[in-house]
């Protein structure tokens, strides 16, 4: 197989993967379709935009617990924005997480909500490394001159 | 009242209208009316969908059920516009089931695809015998061929959503058609059913009707995240529509004062809206519509002065990743029309928005 025939089938080895363990949901596909010649870069900007959205979010809800008293309504808040956003591309993992801590906001529950802003830094990351990864990869498909594959 | 009804629609098209009355025979009605000369674009783009959508269902054969033959009779000439046939009318339930249970073993072409129950007669017996002698059916049938048993559809002038989901989700109907009855509105409510119709080969995957549907069409998207508004600006752009894109309920409510060009508009929940997201918003914007359309009625304003519509309604969907029942019923409390979640695909944005884009 050639070099573009390989590439290919690691994108499509690495994107079938980041679905079955939950990673990326059918959201995700969707943007996929959205991008077209008109919109050629479509899905890489609304991530990008989704990483420094999240970034500021993460770190609006670490100093809201770094507060004597916390304001559940405002991590409420914060926590549904990252949910809605974290649904929009399809990052599911996040967004499961984002479900759980609204939960614990609800019940003032500080330890439940202390370890769900650990996981879900952990799965902004997670993720956020692993769509760097499939951009990678894009990007090598592109240079060695073959076309990203349709799932 | 029809003829109250009817003259006030002739008034507002700039018509007159009058009737021969003969004694023993009946009555002639005749009207005339001022119309526009329509842009051929449009009109040419409208027949091709349903010249493409007509060929899904030229040829079923549907049973009636109404123990009004006149209004059947109304049902029998709106699915004939579709190429459906109805050969027969049942005035009962009874009667239906019989009809049913002595057709369950037809050939291909006198085969029953869909019955169409009136409420009126659906509505009393909670026994739903019509569902029960599926049941039966499709238990004494192989599997195969109970895939093909009948659709059944419920006729209504007025159901809630919440009262349409739980007929569908127990089963009872595969789904509600609203009256008056309109051919958009039949595709709509039968394409919702998957496996109705004749299975083409160019009609499963992606329907080109979806561009029909928002092409041009101005939307507005209220959500006070980037990344929400960029993902349903792009999936809505994609089909051809106009969209603008408003980060609080504070700046929808500024554009959305009629008149306004908005064919619709989806509002997500997070809305620091007084506190109260989208529901607020909403509440809200109908206020707004309700103040103008009092205004309208009472003569205080002329429809002139809000674009010759007298009576401001635009759709409203809640945008949103996951919708709980209670939300639901705040959201229809609220006066949303219906919502619409993520993923944003081509079947969900068909199903969630056709019935308020689909001019007729």
């Amino acid at each position: 197989m050639d070099l573009v025939g390989q590439l290919q089938r690691q994108f499509v080895d690495y994107t079938t993967s980041l679905t079955r363990e939950g990673f990326l949901d059918d959201q995700f596909k969707q943007l996929q379709k959205l991008q077209d010649e008109s919109n050629p870069e479509f899905v890489v900007e609304v991530v990008s935009l989704f990483f420094e959205d999240s970034e500021k979010l993460l770190n609006d809800l670490a100093s809201a617990f770094q507060q004597k008293i916390v304001d559940y309504k405002k991590v409420d808040a914060h926590v549904h924005q990252f949910k809605g956003s974290s649904s929009s591309i399809g990052a599911q993992r996040v967004k499961n997480v984002c479900v759980a801590f609204k939960t614990y906001c609800e019940a003032r529950n500080f330890e439940g909500c202390s370890i769900c802003l650990q996981s879900l830094e952990q799965e902004y990351h997670l993720v956020k490394s692993k769509l760097e990864t499939l951009f990678k990869l894009e990007q090598q498909i592109m240079a060695a001159g073959g076309s990203v594959p349709e799932l | 009242m029809g003829l109250s009804i009817s003259k006030r629609l002739v008034d507002l098209m700039g018509g007159e209208i009058g009737f021969v009355r003969k004694p023993g025979t009946g009555s002639t009605i005749a009207f005339t009316a001022v119309l526009k000369k329509g842009e051929t674009g449009s009109l040419d783009a409208k027949q091709q969908y349903y010249d493409h959508v007509v060929l899904d269902f030229r040829g079923l054969r549907a049973l009636i059920v109404d123990d009004k033959s006149i209004r059947a009779e109304v049902t029998r000439y709106h699915l004939r516009r579709l190429g459906i046939i109805v050969h027969d009318i049942a005035f009962s339930m009874e009667s239906a089931c019989a009809y049913l249970s002595s057709n369950s073993n037809p050939s291909d072409s006198s085969k029953i695809s869909m019955v169409l129950v009136d409420k009126d007669v659906w509505g009393v017996d909670s026994s739903h015998p019509l569902h029960v002698l599926l049941k039966k059916l499709r238990q004494n049938s192989r599997t195969e061929v109970s895939e093909s048993l009948p659709k059944i559809f419920l006729l209504s002038t007025s159901i809630t959503p919440i009262e349409r989901n739980e007929l569908k989700s127990a089963g009872l109907v595969d789904n509600v058609l609203m009256k008056p009855l309109g051919l958009s509105m039949l595709i709509f409510c039968f394409k919702e059913v998957p496996s109705i119709g004749k299975k083409r080969e160019a009609s499963r995957g992606k329907p080109p009707i979806l561009g029909v549907l928002f092409r041009n069409k101005q939307i507005m998207v209220v959500d006070d995240n980037l990344v929400n508004r960029r993902v349903a600006e792009r999936a809505l752009k994609k089909y051809g529509a106009i969209v603008t894109c408003v980060d609080s309920g504070k700046a929808a409510l500024e554009m959305l004062k009629p008149p306004h060009n908005f064919d619709a508009s989806w509002i997500s929940k997070c809305q620091k809206w007084m506190g109260n997201g989208f529901f607020d918003a909403t509440q809200r914007i109908r206020n707004l519509e309700r103040e103008v359309n009092e205004s309208i009625e009472s003569g205080e304003a002329s429809s002139e002065m809000f674009s010759n519509v007298t009576h401001w309604h635009m759709p409203i969907s809640a945008m949103t990743a996951d919708l709980d029942q209670a939300d639901k019923k705040e959201c229809m409390k609220s006066g949303m029309d219906g919502y619409v979640s993520k993923p944003f695909e081509q079947e969900q944005l068909y199903s969630a928005m056709a019935r308020f884009l689909v001019s007729n």
